[in-house]
């Protein structure tokens, strides 16, 4: 398997754009970080890891429309590409296999 | 959406983050960050608070992402291009740039030369760490003034260390001149001699033998330079030489040790080291009692100076009871490495001082005013020679240049003329140095100073130098509008108001110089023939080792031709005094006294005031008669009549019979007239033979005298003029300071006259079509001229009046800080020298517009 160089908070990040699917942009993925893990985020910490997905090839993203809210903006929305897609789905099965192979008695003694 | 008004987010905010935020990422982060504030007030209605959290979101936004792209335009390749025009326009004008590179170098050099100076004080001793290690001091009061010696009794240096709790150990040093003897060739050295644990204070390197030979009497060690002088490359170890002190018999003794260069700022300076109890037995001094006068240089270990301080006080009373001669207010403790060591606050030290902080600040002055005209001169020519390049900075704006880059340029020429003047200047150093420091008979130079020190000062100064004569060009380039340029709107008539601020300042500087050395050298030619009050120039002053010698030597010589009188006598002015104690009423006072033959005040045309002189052959003038000074009978015997009165001089009475006027021993500043007594002698006291010359000068007759002693002596000949002896120091500073100012000022005026001579080529380059118009319109070639030089009247004039009253200020106080008689030079004959230098400068400006005005009109006027 390849390095994917993939962190763990780019993985979320990536996942939030999956889940937010031509809605993901900057400000409704620090909301939506928000609703699904219960902790607060800068919208700077999401920026800059948008931008570095981008630039390695995991996502693409184009304008989208101005708002009002936005004082007249428009936003940048974001998508996964082919390879962002394949990466998640390669790190997911690996998890998976991995997981598997832990016999169930390591679980019970740690309970 | 919430009803409430819309909260807009601080305006400052969101101007710092369209400032900093890169412009395709600008929409969309700013449309996040104004969402985001949008958002919050759902939730926060506090205005403070959300304008807070705004901000901070501006602030983390500040990150990579985000930022703008700086743009790097200085590149490598651009300086290379920069570089390249650089050279290009040096090459070009050549002329102008290399001589400003010399003066500047020269000015430079000089500056070094100051800092070499500096750098002797500031590094003096640094050879020695000597922790805990205190100079010995004596007060003494003489003609009321306090004095502090570098001297202590030889028997408190015996007594002390066992005596004085506290005290870890103590050494001494004495230095004095001798004549040393090696295979029948006489050299005068200045003989130091040291206690046998010198090394140990102060540890000198050897390059030959070892330390252990300070402790043999009959072992002497020499300077790498003397033994190089007496023995060539032959091993000097153990080669054998005679030393002669003063009036005593030679010693014969074996080279133990050579040293490694001593540096010349360094308290201990000799040219050969002795055991100092070989000196003792020269001299005879045997007791280490009180009684015994003999005084040293003392050094001392010790870790608590307070208490040593106060125990040293008890010794006074015992000195002062058993030297009469010799009393002292206090004994004092310095640390060695005190700064305020230095040759104006010791008044005698066997061992080598700093220099006066006047000396450094005259130099400093100095140095200041020829770097400010060399500056000066620098940026106008840069500023002129611009002249040529305007339609060069005028493509260069229009094609996109900035002003930050146009700047560059101009700093990066000036650096290459400015680094080229530096590698000069150091290449000079040494040569200014040698010549500076040798009118003060010293030899120092930049490799004897630290070069850790030296390279970050001359980096520094170079980037200052840059940087003062740069800036100017550079920013007069910066001002120019290139359309105007193109379109030859740009009024470029005349010359700029800063290079006229730099003209008055260089002419200032240069007529200040020019009227500060006019006026040392009408006080050097002053001091040639200042009335000391004595005849000093025509007498031959010869010491005698043995009075015996008197008659044949006074035969031998009077036989010359051209002299007139030959004479003995004891005590001589310049030569050698004695001091005796004077009771006065209330208590006793020091005086110096001179023991003199009955022809000596006659010979040496001393002025009586009253009374008459001392007969010959006069028993009862031998006994009883004395003659004092006028400041004598001033200070002291003020309330009554002196002549004939009777004064006790040291226990015994004598009669007043005469009175002489003063005689000025020295020029400088602190000088006062010293109260002298004269005591009479007889042959049998002889040690100074004075031959008066007439038609001849002394110098005329030295080889002749010197011959005569040569033929009838062993020991060497110490024969002086009388002008030689009477030489002060002060008078040969009179001379430096006049050679110094006259060198520099030179320079600074060479520098300006080159100055406004491409200043006004400038000027008339700019003004062609001008002149080509009045021309043909029928102005002569005279109105034209004058048309010319007008516009320098005023900053000539200015430089002129600003250049005279900053002279004779300068001069003033220059002299004023060093001699108490001088004279300098009057405001009319400084008036008439800077006039001088406007009418040399006026030349230059007529002699730069004499083409450009005589060219044919009709040329001046195809050529724009």
């Amino acid at each position: 398997m390849q390095n994917l160089k993939l962190g763990n908070f780019e993985e979320l990040v990536l996942m939030l754009v999956g889940i937010l699917y031509d809605k993901a942009y900057s400000v409704a993925i620090v909301e939506e970080y928000q609703k699904q893990t219960d902790k607060s985020i800068n919208i700077s910490a999401i920026h800059t890891v948008l931008y570095r997905l981008e630039k390695k090839g995991f996502l693409e993203s184009r304008l989208g429309e101005a708002a009002a809210e936005r004082g007249g903006k428009r936003k940048r929305l974001f998508y996964l590409t082919a390879y962002g897609a394949k990466a998640l789905d390669e790190l997911q099965s690996l998890r998976d296999q991995l997981r598997q192979q832990i016999p169930n008695i390591a679980f019970n003694n740690t309970q | 959406m919430n009803q409430k008004a819309f909260i807009h987010p601080p305006k400052a905010a969101l101007r710092f983050f369209r400032w900093y935020c890169r412009t395709d990422r600008q929409e969309e982060l700013e449309g996040d960050l104004l969402e985001m504030h949008q958002l919050r007030q759902h939730r926060i209605s506090n205005r403070l608070m959300l304008s807070l959290l705004f901000w901070w979101d501006v602030i983390k936004c500040f990150k990579p992402y985000s930022v703008k792209i700086i743009q790097h335009t200085m590149n490598f390749s651009l300086y290379q291009s920069y570089l390249t025009v650089a050279l290009r326009n040096t090459k070009k004008n050549i002329g102008p740039i290399g001589i400003n590179i010399l003066g500047m170098g020269l000015a430079l050099g000089f500056c070094i030369t100051v800092y070499v100076l500096t750098a002797f004080n500031t590094e003096f001793d640094s050879t020695f760490e000597a922790d805990n290690v205190y100079r010995l001091h004596s007060l003494r009061e003489f003609n009321g003034q306090q004095q502090r010696f570098e001297l202590a009794p030889l028997p408190l240096a015996h007594t002390i260390k066992d005596e004085i709790a506290g005290i870890e150990d103590i050494t001494y040093f004495e230095s004095q001149y001798g004549t040393v003897l090696n295979r029948n060739e006489y050299f005068r050295q200045h003989i130091g001699s040291a206690k046998e644990n010198f090394f140990d204070f102060f540890p000198l390197k050897l390059r030959y033998g070892n330390k252990d030979g300070l402790s043999n009497p009959k072992g002497i060690y020499l300077t790498s330079e003397i033994a190089k002088k007496y023995f060539g490359d032959e091993v000097a170890l153990g080669k054998r030489l005679t030393l002669f002190l003063e009036q005593q018999k030679g010693m014969e003794l074996e080279v133990v040790g050579v040293f490694e260069k001593i540096p010349l700022n360094s308290s201990f300076i000799f040219d050969v080291l002795v055991n100092h109890e070989a000196v003792l037995n020269a001299f005879n001094v045997t007791s280490t009692e009180w009684d015994n006068d003999y005084n040293v240089a003392v050094y001392l270990k010790t870790q608590s100076q307070e208490n040593v301080l106060t125990s040293l006080q008890k010794y006074v009373p015992e000195q002062n009871a058993n030297q009469e001669n010799w009393q002292i207010q206090a004994f004092d403790i310095w640390s060695f490495h005190d700064k305020r060591y230095t040759e104006s606050n010791i008044n005698y030290s066997p061992a080598n001082r700093r220099v006066d902080k006047t000396a450094i600040v005259i130099f400093i002055i100095m140095a200041t005013l020829i770097l400010l005209v060399a500056c000066f001169n620098l940026a106008n020519t840069a500023m002129a020679l611009m002249a040529n390049r305007v339609r060069e900075i005028g493509i260069r704006k229009t094609l996109g240049t900035t002003n930050q880059q146009l700047f560059v340029q101009f700093m990066l020429e000036m650096m290459i003329t400015t680094t080229s003047s530096f590698l000069l200047a150091i290449a000079l150093s040494n040569y200014i140095a040698a010549y500076v420091f040798g009118l003060f008979d010293a030899a120092f130079f930049l490799q004897d100073v630290s070069i850790v020190r030296f390279i970050p000062f001359i980096l520094a100064f170079l980037l200052l130098c840059t940087l003062m004569a740069g800036v100017f060009p550079a920013m007069y380039a910066w001002k120019f509008s290139p359309i105007s340029i193109l379109s030859k709107t740009q009024s470029l008539k005349g010359v700029g108001w800063w290079q006229k601020i730099l003209t008055v300042g260089q002419y200032t500087v240069s007529i200040c110089l020019l009227v500060s050395a006019w006026s040392f050298s009408q006080n050097s030619e002053f001091f040639k023939t200042i009335d000391l009050g004595y005849n000093y120039e025509d007498i031959l002053a010869v010491p005698i080792e043995d009075p015996d010698d008197f008659n044949m030597l006074q035969n031998e010589i009077a036989g010359l031709t051209g002299i007139a009188q030959v004479i003995g006598t004891n005590d001589h002015h310049g030569m050698s005094t004695d001091r005796v104690m004077y009771k006065t009423d209330t208590n006793q006072v020091e005086v110096a006294a001179y023991h003199i033959s009955p022809e000596y005040l006659e010979t040496m045309e001393i002025r009586m005031l009253e009374g008459r002189g001392f007969l010959a052959n006069s028993e009862a003038d031998q006994e009883n008669a004395i003659i004092v000074s006028r400041e004598f009978v001033s200070q002291f015997l003020y309330d009554r009549v002196a002549l004939n009165s009777k004064i006790k001089v040291n226990g015994m009475e004598k009669t007043i019979i005469g009175i002489s006027d003063n005689i000025i021993h020295e020029l400088y500043n602190d000088y006062k007239p010293r109260p002298i007594i004269y005591l009479p002698t007889d042959q049998r006291n002889y040690a100074i033979v004075l031959a008066k010359t007439s038609g001849k000068t002394p110098e005329m007759l030295e080889d002749e005298v010197e011959a005569i002693w040569a033929a009838n002596f062993d020991s060497p000949y110490r024969g002086k003029p009388q002008r030689m002896v009477s030489s002060f120091y002060a008078s040969r500073d009179a001379r430096n300071l006049k050679i110094l100012f006259l060198g520099i000022a030179a320079l600074g005026s060479m520098l300006s006259l080159i100055g406004i001579f491409s200043l006004a080529s400038m000027n008339v380059k700019k003004r062609t079509k001008e002149i080509s118009i009045r021309k043909v319109l029928g102005a002569t070639f005279r109105q034209v001229m004058l048309v010319v030089n007008r516009s320098f009247t005023t900053i000539l004039f200015s430089a002129l009046i600003l250049g005279v009253v900053s002279g004779i200020f300068l001069s003033d106080m220059v002299l004023a800080s060093i001699y108490k008689f001088y004279r300098n030079a009057s405001e009319i004959e400084s008036l008439l020298i800077g006039m001088g230098v406007i009418v040399v400068a006026i030349l230059f400006i007529s002699f730069a517009a004499y083409k450009p005005v005589n060219a044919n009109p009709s040329e001046g006027l195809r050529s724009e």
